[in-house]
């Protein structure tokens, strides 16, 4: 109930436009309603008429039916056009405003290291919340306005038959809806999770194909799919079985009540106490009462995902509330150092520590390469050095000649003022490549963006697109070889004036002669800066002062290049790679 | 959700033919549901006329509640079976849907499969799961709810007016003159709505999109200190869409409303055209009250066909990756069926080329003895041809097996599955399946028994850890083989491939740097195998070469020089290059 509120505090800025649309709709219900009952009262009102030869004003009801009918139809168009508008501003929104709180959330409360996975729930959750007003609020408030007029309507001829509709609406509205979305939900868990083993089975499929054939097991894995995706049908064929069951017993309940009414009026039509037209009119609109629940069931059913979906957005809006308050402004223009004393790392749910007391500092202006095998600890410190990450102990800090700041006491925009990182894992957003240029430097002129391209050697590249910095990248656009992404991010980081260039792998699928060409600029554009890089590439290491060699968490060596390569036989190893 | 481009009216036909070719497998369902559904239809037809005559009875002919209780008891049963109908026919076609995503998921893996691995992969492995998954998924309410509404929208009103003709042949003239109406203002102002409707859907998505991209990157923007500018995009974007959409939106809802407005208007006028007659005697008002209760069943089926256009429009869109695989030329597929003579001893290739379509990359004029024990090594930088190589070698290029022979035969000729027997394959990630070790261990030789899981696994030095893990060997691993480090994956992959004892086994090292004592003991294990066996690897690793009994270096497809490390070196040519990278100043 609490979130239910929360979210219609979201809607507020837009209640007038909500408001009329759910007008709209009661109104076609309405126009619908009387639309029916008005027909069938005028039938059996001029048939009565005829039978008894009397002259009756039948302008009057012939012109309220076709007034009816264009109410409906001009109602419901005019519904359609305002609820999805109001749609649209509310998705609007609930974007912003999910936007706005993950952004200020740090990754770990995110859990960024699965990030498909969190995409895939986000996208859920927004898809649930795209569809609040019109599959769930709209409905309610339909069934809120209309219900009451066409029960006062129907008591003013017979309380009892309306009493009876009356039980019958919340049967069909609320009783069995909420039967059939406490099965769903209870369902729903194992749904998903049958789901997502069948895709993961699709998936090894797929990718191991190689294995299978060369072990032969390709039809047993054929088999076992097969048994997963029956074993997921057996699943959805519960669901489908219970919504179907579910309207059979709509069917079953709507058509009884209208059949009780009539055994309920025909004896007081037979006593007089009725005008016999009524019962002809009395059962439409019986009949037709059932327009005013017609959407409920939908909400009731889709409430519970909705609500589910409004508390983790809320939860995570908390969540920032309680976060850390960062203040601390700096204002350097130079060249920063680094030191890091005693850092620590240890992910959840692991038993090994990530960083294990790393002691280091880099001097302002330096070049410094971080080496280190698969899991020695190398992406865990730079995330821990774009403050993305909560430091778990000992302490990180930016120096220069005069002063030194804690990372963790930075706001992030002084932060990422400093720090220009490229990562492993970067993101080619969908847009032109321009677009993707001005996130870096959102000031930019074109030439600036194209020198930039020109320097992290892409000018052959760029030369080439047709459309130049109009060229469309990301997902629906043009697709990008790793090492042409790499080199974006290069561009991007170029772009950018930080003072401390933190570098994942910058080299990696580059040919020799782009790779030569791509160090010897980055020397002279960076000549200035601090300069960290994770690498493995011999002709990086032999170009950097010193060379941090991390092993399991630990520091193994700090020496440069030249005396590793001449001291340790694993260090020559752990380089070379063809 | 997806930006491209729905199908063409044209492509729309074949995707249905080909959605209708898919429904054979539930034909007979899909029939047992839609006349379940016009069954229902009958029966209501008949609890219409129930009614209208127990009305008529009461209001004109003074009939008591007894009196009629004979129409209105068999109506109460109707409307029990008639509840009893409206839930099977939505299980049956269900049941239905469910039983051809199944067929259609099975046909799909099983000529995936057919293809071979370079097919998916060049399509992007992505794309295809989603094909199978979400794709094959799309397709039920095509199923289960289109097709059906398609049959009761010809089947309901030519019901209704059949029975109705005999009775008042005029109320029918009335359905009929303006039936059609319905259908030819669909097609008037459908075409160009399906047109608007498309492009609604497509906003929609691009607006999704963008969001997603967006939240996908967004420590990306955080690290370009640009969250506060994106938020400002993001409502700016969401803006302009709804302009854009609701501009799309008041054409498209056009369609809908003039339906809404002749079925609405069609039934007013009914009643008031009705009414006159009933006035002037020269109807019963039981016929009348029947008619007045058939008119919106009679447009409510074509009024509901147009609430599935979405599932409608989904499906065929699904479809159309579906074809795209299903109908790809069998001329890729492997044909050859004659058994491999045995034991192997003779390896050869002959002027192996394979290109990819489209591209250059590939190998040219490979020619190339191997022997029967022994390491042999390739080298080169990435794009040089290695894998492509070894895909040949594995069989998986159908258009090179003819350069390939084995003891004398072609490999064209000979059945794969028989070339694959003799074969480990250990690529750079091993898959590791979402089942028990030992299970991932058996997929090599399913009739494994425990004594030799543990031979194999201690062999990979892989017993170890196994035995360390929860549950060891009955360990279940998790996706992709989640909560193992890259090192220990590679030796449960090692101690697979040591499982099957196959003569051959190809090696595609890992890249990523595992620690030093992994690696010791995988090259040691590897170095041992090799001594009775033929190891094929393409090395990434300066110890793996040391230890090579022949090194192959390549360079643009092409094999450019051979030998053993020392003399490479000493021959200073582009493997001594390779290797001076590293050692330069060792």
């Amino acid at each position: 109930m609490h979130n239910f509120v929360r979210l219609l505090k979201l809607c507020k800025p837009h209640a007038g436009m909500l408001l009329l649309g759910a007008f709209l709709a009661s109104l076609t219900v309405l126009a619908n309603v009387g639309l029916l009952a008005i027909s069938g009262w005028f039938l059996a009102a001029m048939a009565a008429a005829g039978i008894a030869g009397v002259q009756m004003n039948y302008f009057t009801p012939a012109g309220v039916i076709r007034f009816l009918a264009i109410v409906r139809t001009a109602s419901r168009y005019g519904e359609r056009m305002i609820t999805h508008n109001a749609t649209f501003l509310l998705l609007s929104e609930i974007r912003v405003k999910m936007f706005a709180t993950l952004s200020r959330l740090n990754n770990v409360d995110l859990a960024m290291s699965r990030s498909a996975d969190l995409v895939n729930r986000l996208q859920n959750d927004v898809d649930a919340l795209d569809k609040f007003y019109l599959n769930v609020l709209l409905p309610i408030i339909v069934a809120l306005f209309t219900i009451p007029i066409v029960m006062a309507f129907m008591a003013a001829y017979n309380a009892d038959v309306a009493l009876l509709c009356f039980i019958s609406l919340m049967v069909i509205g609320v009783l069995l809806p909420a039967l059939l979305s406490r099965k769903l939900h209870k369902e729903a868990h194992v749904e998903t999770q049958l789901s997502a083993e069948l895709r993961a089975e699709l998936a090894d499929t797929l990718k191991g194909a190689r294995e299978l054939a060369v072990y032969q097991a390709q039809n047993a894995q054929l088999t076992h799919c097969d048994s997963l995706s029956q074993q997921y049908n057996a699943q959805l064929y519960s669901r489908h079985k219970a919504v179907a069951n579910s309207n059979g017993l709509s069917t079953l309940v709507i058509q009884l009540t209208m059949l009780a009414s009539v055994f309920m009026i025909i004896p007081l039509v037979s006593l007089g106490t009725m005008k016999n037209v009524e019962l002809a009119m009395l059962a439409l609109f019986v009949l037709a009462s059932f327009e005013t629940v017609l959407t409920l069931p939908t909400a009731f059913i889709e409430l519970p995902l909705t609500l589910s979906a409004a508390e983790r957005l809320f939860v995570l809006e908390d969540n920032h509330s309680k976060a850390n308050t960062q203040q601390n402004e700096i204002d350097n223009q130079s060249a920063l150092g680094l030191t890091l004393s005693n850092v620590s790392y240890q992910y959840a749910g692991s038993t090994r520590k990530a960083l294990n007391d790393i002691n280091v500092s880099v001097c302002a202006a330096s070049k410094v390469a971080l080496v280190g095998a698969s899991g020695s600890g190398k992406t865990t410190l730079v995330n821990l050095l774009t403050g993305l990450w909560p430091l778990q102990s000992g302490s990180l800090k930016l120096t220069t000649d005069e002063h030194s700041f804690e990372l963790e006491s930075m706001t992030p925009s002084a932060r990422f003022k400093q720090l220009t990182i490229v990562a492993q894992q970067h993101h080619i957003f969908d847009g032109t490549l321009r677009e993707n240029l001005l996130y870096a430097a959102p000031d930019a002129t074109d030439e600036m963006l194209i020198q930039a391209c020109e320097q992290a050697e892409l000018s052959s590249w760029l030369n080439n697109l047709k459309a130049g910095l109009n060229t469309r990248l990301g997902i629906a656009g043009r697709k990008l070889s790793h090492g042409q992404s790499r080199r974006i991010a290069i561009a991007q980081a170029i772009l950018r004036r930080g003072n401390l260039v933190i570098l994942d792998e910058p080299t990696e699928s580059l040919d020799n002669h782009t790779k030569y060409h791509l160090l010897n600029t980055l020397e002279t554009v960076w000549a200035d800066k601090t300069m960290l890089t994770i690498t493995h590439d011999p002709a990086m290491l032999s170009r950097v002062d010193k060379v941090i060699w991390l092993e399991q968490g630990k520091i193994r060596a700090v020496a440069t290049h030249a005396e590793l390569l001449a001291n340790e036989a694993d260090y020559v190893e752990l380089i070379t790679r063809f | 959700m997806t930006t491209k481009p729905r199908p063409n009216r044209a492509q729309q036909q074949t995707l249905r033919a080909f959605l209708k070719q898919y429904s054979q497998s539930a034909s007979g369902l899909l029939k047992l549901s839609i006349s379940l559904g016009t069954f229902n239809a009958l029966l209501m037809i008949a609890s219409c006329y129930l009614l209208a005559n127990a009305v008529h009875q009461v209001m004109f002919e003074q009939a008591n509640l007894q009196a009629v209780s004979p129409l209105l008891w068999p109506l109460a049963g109707l409307i029990l079976v008639r509840a009893l109908l409206v839930a099977l026919s939505e299980r049956v076609s269900n049941l239905a849907a469910l039983k051809i995503k199944n067929v259609m998921r099975n046909t799909l893996l099983e000529k995936l499969s057919k293809l071979g691995p370079a097919y998916s992969e060049q399509k992007g492995h992505g794309a295809t799961l989603n094909t199978l998954h979400n794709g094959v998924e799309a397709l039920h309410q095509y199923y289960a709810n289109y097709i059906p509404s398609v049959a009761y929208s010809a089947l309901i009103p030519f019901v209704i007016l059949v029975v109705i003709f005999p009775t008042d042949y005029k109320a029918g003239l009335i359905f009929l003159l303006t039936a059609p109406l319905i259908p030819f203002f669909m097609i008037l102002v459908g075409h160009k709505a399906e047109q608007l409707n498309q492009e609604r859907w497509q906003q929609l998505a691009v607006l999704g999109n963008y969001f997603f991209d967006r939240l996908q990157g967004l420590t990306q923007l955080k690290l370009f200190n640009a969250t506060k500018r994106e938020l400002n995009s993001i409502s700016q974007i969401s803006d302009d869409y709804r302009g854009a959409t609701m501009g799309v939106l008041k054409v498209a809802f056009l369609s809908s409303f003039a339906l809404e407005f002749l079925a609405t208007i069609s039934v007013a006028l009914v009643a008031v055209i009705i009414g006159f007659r009933l006035f002037f005697g020269t109807l019963d008002f039981a016929t009348g009250f029947v008619v007045l209760l058939l008119a919106p069943e009679f447009y409510l089926p074509l009024r509901q066909m147009g609430t599935h256009y979405h599932a409608k429009l989904e499906g065929i869109s699904a479809a159309a990756d579906m074809v795209e695989i299903i109908n790809h030329s069998e001329a890729d597929e492997h044909t050859g069926t004659s058994p491999l003579p045995l034991p192997l001893k003779d390896i050869k290739l002959t002027a192996l080329s394979y290109h990819y379509p489209e591209t250059n990359e590939g190998v040219t004029d490979i020619n190339l003895t191997l022997p029967n024990t022994g390491l042999i090594a390739f080298v080169g930088e990435s794009g040089s041809g290695k894998s492509t190589l070894f895909d040949c070698l594995l069989g998986f290029h159908h258009h090179a097996n003819h350069a390939i022979s084995i003891n004398g035969q072609p490999l064209s000729d000979t059945a794969l599955s028989d070339w694959h027997a003799q074969l480990a394959w250990i690529p750079q990630h091993a898959t590791l399946f979402y089942r028990s070790v030992a299970d991932n261990l058996r997929l090599a030789k399913p009739d494994a028994c425990q004594d030799e899981l543990i031979e194999a696994a201690s062999k990979a030095g892989a017993l170890e850890f196994i035995n360390a893990l929860p549950h060891g060997f009955d360990t279940l691993l998790g996706e992709q083989g989640e909560g193992l480090s890259g090192g220990q994956k590679q030796r449960i992959a090692l101690a697979r491939a040591f499982l099957k004892d196959a003569p051959v086994l190809l090696l595609d090292e890992p890249t990523a740097h595992l620690d030093s004592q992994t690696e010791q003991l995988i090259n040691q294990a590897i170095c041992e195998y090799a001594k009775n066996h033929l190891v094929l690897v393409i090395a990434h690793r300066l110890n793996t070469v040391k230890h090579a009994d022949t090194l192959y270096v390549m360079q643009q497809g092409s094999i450019v020089e051979s030998g053993r490390y020392k003399q490479l070196v000493n021959d200073a040519g582009l493997f001594a290059k390779l290797v001076s990278r590293g050692e330069a100043h060792a």
